[in-house]
């Protein structure tokens, strides 16, 4: 396989709680802890997780709208820290970031022209007049909103959301970027008209040889739609590996509750893995694996030691002591440890 | 979705231009008026001493003359003109109160904006220092500092005036700046690689142009006010004309005593006119920012009573008929709880719901598919006849089998019998528990509301035994019921609305979107408790949802929802392997699936259509891949087909005929 | 607990930057005033009285540092030095005989006037679109007119042509000052047209707040809710609606008493009320430095602590501000 375009290595990022006088001041919430992840050219990898398991956090700190709080941003190899000024620009341009909610993504007193004029100035800073009025025409072509000139002169509210996400792909194509992080692009639109974004991202993702990250909380589109899938929980990546491994043989105890929750009137088997309790708070996150307070194979080792990555099969790795080489005998034998 | 209802009314009155937006402001007669008034007192404060009929400090025999031909506006105890007087006083006064405002505005601009965009420490240094301010006393301040600058001009006061004034409008607008960074425009424009500088000009302050209108305007106001006090008490330079130092001239000369109300008339008015002016002006931004008070006038109890009108003014009719209309059918002959009939809802002209029919059985679970638009939540508010005007049901039934056998119009019911029939017998669980609960009142209070409104003989302990019962069920420890909402985690506050819907042992639940602002695996906790409680305590269930997977495994019945009107009606399982309807076999082909083989997923093409543009005949026709010539001409009816029911006109005997002749 | 006590903390810093700008302001300000001051004495002050003044509005010969904290030393000492206005007493004892005036008529007329307009603001919100809307220009007009003025016009009505009230003064000079009831009945005799002008001059602003409020909470889920619970309408009216909306209002109304209890003091002046607004007024008239710095403190006193009672009854009201 080729080198990633884009890298994080050992990224950990804390928030500080905010407030000089507040409660908790001068703690920080573990928004992501000691997180790796690679994206290859032409590749769609899928980063899967429930609302605040540092998903989001991830996808901005590889688009450096944030700093990180340790560990490496490395893009073509080069690490880069750049979260203002020319070099952030110079990052953008090559790393563009797509959001969830194409509603709340575009600047409501602001026409669709005027927002694409501003990112292509940003990007084509040559092009001027009607040279800039081609690249936009283009850009939405690119994105099936045909003819642009019908969409140009509207405003957001105009729009309904498919072709609002469909807008903001074209901005972020104005900067001819060699990566997308798509934020849960389709997760606030219809359903019927979901597939028709992704199949857009897709071709785009093959047609550009871009790396493509996928941020989901839904994993079966995950298995659809990517060709590798990570899975997040509490700040910490637990399971990575090819979307039809890691969707069909499951191996870290959270994902199998992701995938057995999620509803399948195609599941044959109604066995499911029996949830205790809620996801962490991440300003105390829990000692050891962070899930072991809901995991119904917790060993004891799982509430001291943070288990490091194993290696399964073809990529397939899983954060979890099951998979030790040699798990403590005695613990195996009781799984309902409270 | 749980605020659809409220989207469609809105988008109702969205104009294409924000422009134009500002223009349907003007349309309030309020805020014209305001505008008006505003518009020629700055025309008088420019044209003023050019338009006086005398020199205001010219001293005439005429004293303290009242109101003449010579003298509109009476003369002084020198015989000094008023109207002079007022008149170079509008330039004083408006020159203090527009120079202040826009001193003022720029200074809280500069703060807010700079505190809101930057957050960290200098926020908090600097809203510190905006809320000291905003707490000392501004009045005595300017009184003490014009006191050091006595006879001051114009421009000391607008100084004074604008240093104790900043910090109201630097809060407002370092809020708003705070909201509007975190909004994803403000991101998506970072992401970009757009500079700071530009973002705020282009993105954050277009945005709060409205509130900066408000504060400005505000400033005026207070301005012109603070500078009448001020010369009033004497500290500004008396011998320059403003409406303060009228004032201030009149209580020297004792107008009061000597009853010369001309005097101190027209000086006090022309301020209080100003500020009304400006305030109305005010409103009208107000309700430009929060569209909720631009529906006050709608949202009325009068219009909230008549919203069923046509159908209590049909119930005189009926009840002639005598009481079997209410007591429709014996017991036991059937176990359907609901039947709802050709139910229609309107907003305005726009129709959200059209001719739904459907009935639910006892301990059935009825789920309503729909995509944003189709009218499925606009439904559930109709058959709880939650729905707020402009919403309106002119036609259809929504009759009620009572646990006794007999049957209700939903409808037809007064206002008593409304409020008994509802959690009695029916209960909603909304989408967001976060914005159902109220928010200053305790988990276990608000079950316990009901059971005081609907068992008003019911005794403290009882109720309290009731409660710890009811959090049991939903699975929350009883020490719960003293926490507020805001102290629970997503899922438990979802358990906690359920278990407000069951307080009163309900028939029906209508569930709206219950579980779709939640997390997967918490869903499914709730879903299992749902399901569970419906097994053990017998309530049907109306679900409502987008999430068609989650239907399927869940419902006996499916209705899909589609431009408003049920598309097709089936069994869940049927529904699942046989959909009937293009529109649902488009749909199931949307789902990507976790278990078995991958299949292939085609999606459909479009988008869901706006309920205020619906094509012509079938709604569904211009995204169908089998539509043919006959869509366009007629709306089609449910036509049963085995077990299910879809309304296509594929189903229509005379049509197949066709189909199969061109096919 | 801890967000009352982060608001104490607040307030002492209020109190702190209050004093502070006391301290600065003279010695900013052109020319020399404490000179100016000693200058209108005309000798008639002694050495000791000279120091004192000297040392709150500046000592051209001690740095600034040692200027301030013997200005400190002062303030805490209570020794706000002697009033030129009303010569030869002493700054404290002239606050002593007004500032309890001025503390009955205005917080009472400041919290009357508040809970009125509450009141009227959550039945206008709840019947909305009634005819209670068209109380809204009216009311508009009455918080825009200047206090004063509406003072003026009261007592041109009630004391001069009507002759119901008297003219001005906080009692009845025929009466002794004294417990008796004879001094109560013509102090409240007395108070009443001051009243009724900063309550009906007040009402309009909290009318219109508490309006709006309401008709934005009416369209909360948690009020369809209730109303789909089956609750009495006066249930969903004040446990649900009015017991939210008020709460941005009550925040308000913290937020505006600086500015509420600055414009009374005003009407005070027309009234010729022995408060602290006459007293003011008389300082400034006089240039008398000394009183007006130390009524401005007392006021921001006085609107820190009310400040901070509101703060306790809204921290009792929004479980949300209660956490920790």
């Amino acid at each position: 396989m080729s080198a990633p375009v884009l890298e994080a290595v050992d990224v950990t990022k804390h928030f500080p709680v905010r407030g000089l006088l507040k409660r908790g001041a001068g703690r920080v919430v573990h928004a992501v802890d000691n997180v790796s992840l690679k994206l290859y050219a032409g590749r769609i990898t899928a980063l899967v997780g429930e609302s605040g398991s540092g998903k989001s956090t991830l996808a901005r700190l590889l688009a450096q709208l944030y700093p990180v709080t340790s560990g490496e941003i490395r893009l073509h190899g080069q690490p880069v820290r750049a979260t203002s000024g020319k070099a952030f620009r110079d990052h953008v341009s090559k790393v563009q970031l797509i959001l969830q909610d194409p509603f709340a993504s575009f600047n409501p007193v602001a026409s669709i022209a005027s927002t694409l004029k501003r990112a292509v100035s940003i990007h084509h800073a040559d092009k001027r007049g009607d040279a800039q009025l081609a690249v936009i025409d283009d850009l939405l072509t690119q994105t099936n909103l045909v003819p642009p000139r019908q969409f140009t002169e509207k405003f957001p509210h105009e729009l309904s959301g498919g072709q609002l996400q469909r807008v903001s792909i074209a901005r972020a194509l104005a900067a001819s970027p060699e990566v997308f992080l798509a934020d849960e692009p389709v997760s606030s639109l219809d359903v019927s008209i979901r597939l028709g974004i992704l199949n857009l991202l897709r071709r785009l993702t093959e047609e550009r040889e871009v790396a493509m990250l996928y941020v989901t909380h839904d994993i079966a589109s995950a298995r659809y739609f990517a060709t590798d899938t990570a899975v997040m929980y509490a700040g910490e990546i637990v399971e990575t590996g090819p979307s039809e491994t890691v969707t069909q043989q499951a191996a870290h105890p959270y994902t199998k509750l992701l995938i057995s929750s999620a509803p399948d009137p195609s599941r044959v088997d109604t066995e499911r893995i029996r949830d205790i309790g809620q996801p962490p708070s991440l300003i105390t996150p829990p000692s050891g694996c962070r899930f072991h307070p809901r995991c119904p194979f917790a060993l004891d080792r799982c509430k001291q030691e943070t288990p490091p990555t194993f290696e399964l099969a073809d990529g397939h790795t899983t954060r979890c002591w099951l998979y030790a080489d040699k798990p403590e005998p005695a613990a195996s034998e009781r799984p309902d440890a409270s | 979705m749980a605020m659809q209802p409220a989207v469609l009314a809105e988008a109702d009155q969205v104009e294409p231009r924000a422009g134009r937006l500002w223009l349907r402001a003007l349309r309030s007669p309020l805020t014209l008026t305001g505008v008006v008034i505003t518009l020629i007192f700055c025309v008088l404060a420019v044209i003023g001493p050019w338009i006086a009929p005398y020199d205001p400090s010219a001293v005439t025999d005429a004293a303290t003359a009242p109101p003449s031909f010579d003298h509109w506006l009476g003369t002084t105890q020198n015989g000094q003109d008023i109207l002079s007087q007022m008149l170079y006083g509008a330039q004083a006064s408006m020159f203090v109160g527009l120079g202040s405002a826009v001193v003022t505005t720029v200074l809280s601009v500069l703060v807010g904006v700079t505190a809101g965009y930057l957050g960290g420490v200098s926020d908090e240094l600097l809203s510190l220092l905006a809320n000291v301010f905003l707490v000392l006393p501004g009045l005595p301040l300017t009184i003490i500092l014009a006191a050091y600058l006595p006879h001051s001009g114009s421009l000391g006061i607008i100084l004074v005036i604008s240093l104790t004034g900043w910090a109201w409008g630097a809060r407002v607008l370092r809020a708003q700046t705070l909201s509007l960074r975190k909004r994803d425009f403000v991101e998506a424009a970072r992401a970009t690689g757009e500079r700071t500088s530009k973002i705020i000009l282009r993105d954050i302050l277009p945005n709060q142009l409205a509130v900066i209108a408000a504060s400005f305007l505000g400033t005026v106001t207070a301005a012109i006010l603070t500078q009448a006090s001020l010369a009033f008490l004497g500290l500004t330079d008396v011998t320059q004309w403003s409406w303060g130092t009228i004032l201030y001239w009149a209580q020297a000369d004792s107008a009061l005593l000597t009853g010369s109300w001309w005097w101190f008339g027209p000086a006090g008015l022309a301020i209080a006119l100003i500020g009304t002016a400006l305030s109305l002006v005010n409103f009208g931004i107000d309700e430009f920012i929060n569209p909720r008070l631009r529906q006050a006038g709608i949202a009325t109890l009068k219009a909230q009573r008549a919203q069923v009108s046509r159908k209590r003014a049909g119930r005189g009719k009926r009840v002639r008929r005598g009481v079997q209309d209410r007591r429709l059918r014996p017991a036991g002959s059937t176990d359907v709880i609901l039947d709802v009939r050709h139910l229609k809802v309107n907003y305005g002209v726009v129709t959200a719901v059209d001719d739904v029919s459907f009935t639910l059985r006892r301990g059935e679970v009825l789920g309503i598919a729909g995509e944003s638009g189709s009218g499925k939540s606009t439904l559930a508010y109709a058959i709880t006849r939650l729905h707020k005007p402009p919403a309106e049901i002119p036609q259809g039934e929504i009759r009620y089998t009572q646990p006794d056998g007999s049957t209700v119009d939903v409808l037809a019911m007064d206002s008593d019998e409304l409020r008994s029939f509802r959690w009695e017998e029916l209960s909603i669980v909304f989408q967001s528990a976060m914005h159902a609960l109220n928010p200053v009142m305790r988990i276990g209070a608000q079950i316990e509301d009901a059971l005081v409104a609907h068992r008003p003989g019911s005794t403290a302990p009882e109720r309290a035994a009731r409660v710890v019962e009811l959090l049991g069920i939903v699975g929350i420890p009883a020490d719960r019921a003293n926490s507020y909402p805001h102290e629970l985690s997503g899922g438990m506050r979802q358990r906690a609305m359920i278990a407000v819907g069951l307080a009163l042992d309900p028939e029906i639940i209508v569930m709206d979107e219950p579980t779709t602002a939640l997390d997967v695996v918490i869903q499914r906790q709730i879903i299992d408790k749902i399901m569970e409680l419906k097994d053990r305590l017998g309530f049907s269930v109306v679900f409502i949802t987008h999430d068609l997977s989650l239907l399927i495994e869940m419902s006996d019945t499916i209705a899909v929802m589609y431009g408003g009107r049920i598309v097709e009606l089936a069994p869940a399982q049927d529904f699942h392997e046989r959909p009937q309807h293009p529109y649902s076999r488009g749909l199931l082909a949307s789902f990507p699936t976790l278990s078995g083989p991958k299949k292939e997923l085609t999606g459909i093409p479009g988008s869901p259509p706006d309920l205020r543009r619906l094509p012509s005949g079938c709604s569904f026709r211009p995204r169908c891949p089998v539509a043919f010539d006959a869509c366009a001409e007629r709306s089609p009816s449910l036509y049963q087909i085995g077990s299910s029911s879809a309304a296509c006109l594929r189903y229509d005997e005379e049509h197949a005929v066709t189909i199969g002749e061109t096919a | 607990m801890r967000t009352v006590l982060r608001k104490l903390g607040f307030y002492v810093l209020t109190a702190w930057v209050a004093i502070s700008l006391n301290f600065l302001i003279p010695r900013i300000m052109p020319g020399d005033p404490a000179e100016h001051l000693i200058n209108q004495f005309h000798g008639k002050l002694n050495p000791a009285a000279i120091q004192a003044l000297r040392v709150l509005f500046g000592q051209p010969d001690a740095s600034l540092w040692s200027q301030y904290l013997s200005y400190w030393h002062s303030i805490l000492t209570g020794d706000f030095g002697i009033s030129y206005a009303y010569y030869p007493a002493d700054v404290g004892t002239v606050l002593g005989q007004s500032m309890f005036w001025t503390l009955g008529l205005i917080t009472a007329c400041t919290v009357l006037g508040f809970v009125i307009g509450t009141g009227l603001g959550i039945l206008a919100g709840w019947r909305r679109g009634s005819w209670l809307d068209s109380l809204i220009p009216a009311t508009t007009f009455l918080s825009s007119i200047p206090y004063f003025w509406f003072a003026i016009i009261i007592v041109l009505v009630f004391a001069i042509t009507l002759n119901w009230f008297p003219l001005s003064g906080g009692y009845s000079v025929d009466t002794t000052i004294g417990f008796s009831g004879d001094f109560v009945a013509s102090v409240l005799y007395y108070a009443v047209l001051p009243a009724a002008t900063i309550v009906i001059t007040s009402v309009g602003g909290w009318l219109i707040g508490m309006r709006n409020m309401m008709v934005t909470t009416l369209s909360e889920d948690y009020v369809r809710l209730a109303e789909a619970k089956g609750l009495s309408r006066r249930r969903i009216m004040y446990s649900y609606a009015a017991r939210n909306a008020m709460l941005p209002s009550l925040s308000g109304f913290a937020m505006s008493l600086g500015f509420v209890i600055g414009g009374s003091i005003v009407t005070e002046v027309v009234f010729n009320y022995p408060g602290l607004g006459t007293t003011l007024f008389k300082a400034a008239q006089a240039a008398d430095y000394p009183l007006m710095s130390a009524i401005f403190l007392l006021i921001t006193v006085m609107v820190l602590i009310a400040n901070l009672i509101a703060d306790v009854v809204y921290v009792f009201l929004d479980p949300r501000t209660r956490e920790g």
